[in-house]
């Protein structure tokens, strides 16, 4: 990325709003990992204005992860490696978060269930 | 040199790779169409840049949603996105204005009804000083109370006589209330004129 227009971190701020946008999933990562925006970049080994031109992009597709990986690391010189594992930890977090919270919610109708029943008897 | 917008063939090829999925679709656009749009929303609706920043954004964001809804036979990209951009600055704009005409109106207000820091204090020890005058000539607490509630506005009948530890038929009582509270004011009109020497 050649330059940094003014517009930049606003357009990066309103993007990361969108749950389409790489932004969304990069500012979850930084809130899972409690790290600020310049931690973020460091892990991705790249500078806070390219994580600004990331958060634009769209999220990977399932269907097509590793052709998407490869388009956005490309482009901004990122080792795949990085953005992948950034992906995954978010993905896992979130795929387990829900797991607890269904597993939580079937075991809290179970106990109404349960309650229920005791005082119809 | 002004930023310009993409060329027609230009444009079609990013309509393509944004229709097609691809993850930096959105950063061409960006590049691409950012600067020429607010250019033309800043010369054509005289917004501010921070306006015309988040109008075009707005464009590109909603363009990006529902790509789908650009019908290539009816215009070009750009004119589609800065027809998007323009109604969202002009809506901004209407936002501002009304906004400012808001707090006019209110600053009138607030100008209106504020009185002096000094004036206020002044009336405040005015006022003491008075009600001291008062409590000299008006000896009953029932006579205070009642005043109290007749400057403070109150006609009912039954407040008035409650201060005034009145009780009786309501009939007897409005004469009565009527009576007392011409003696008060009659007290106070006195007063005035002492006072206004």
């Amino acid at each position: 990325m050649t330059r940094n227009p003014k517009w930049l971190k606003l357009a990066a701020r309103r993007s990361s709003a969108r749950s389409w946008c790489l932004g969304m999933l990069l500012d979850e990562y930084a809130s899972i990992e409690h790290l600020s925006r310049e931690e973020v970049a460091a892990k991705l080994g790249c500078d806070v204005h390219t994580l600004e031109w990331l958060a634009l992009c769209k999220r990977p597709s399932v269907d097509r992860f590793a052709d998407d990986i490869s388009r956005i690391t490309t482009r901004f010189t990122i080792e795949p490696s990085k953005l992948i594992h950034i992906i995954r930890s978010v993905d896992v977090l979130k795929d387990m978060r829900e797991r607890t919270n269904a597993a939580e919610h079937k075991r809290f109708l179970l106990a109404a269930r349960d309650h229920d029943e005791e005082d119809h008897q | 040199m002004p930023a310009r917008f993409p060329s027609p063939a230009e444009e079609l090829a990013l309509h393509e790779q944004v229709t097609t999925g691809d993850p930096i679709a959105p950063v061409a656009l960006y590049e691409r169409f950012m600067d020429p749009a607010t250019t033309a929303l800043r010369r054509d609706l005289r917004c501010s840049e921070d306006e015309a920043y988040d109008s075009a954004i707005d464009a590109i964001l909603i363009y990006l949603e529902s790509p789908s809804l650009y019908d290539r036979n009816k215009g070009r990209l750009s004119t589609y996105l800065v027809a998007i951009a323009k109604r969202k600055a002009i809506d901004r704009i209407r936002s501002r204005t009304a906004e400012r005409k808001r707090e006019a109106a209110y600053a009138e207000i607030v100008e209106l009804r504020a009185t002096d820091p000094n004036d206020e204090m002044g009336v405040g020890i005015e006022a003491r000083e008075i009600w001291q005058i008062v409590e000299r000539q008006i000896l009953s607490a029932g006579d205070r109370n009642a005043l109290k509630l007749i400057l403070a506005g109150e006609r009912s009948t039954e407040l008035l006589a409650n201060a005034l530890g009145m009780t009786g038929s309501t009939e007897d009582m409005q004469a009565e209330v009527k009576r007392n509270r011409d003696r008060l004011l009659k007290i106070l009109e006195r007063l005035g004129v002492s006072l206004g020497k």
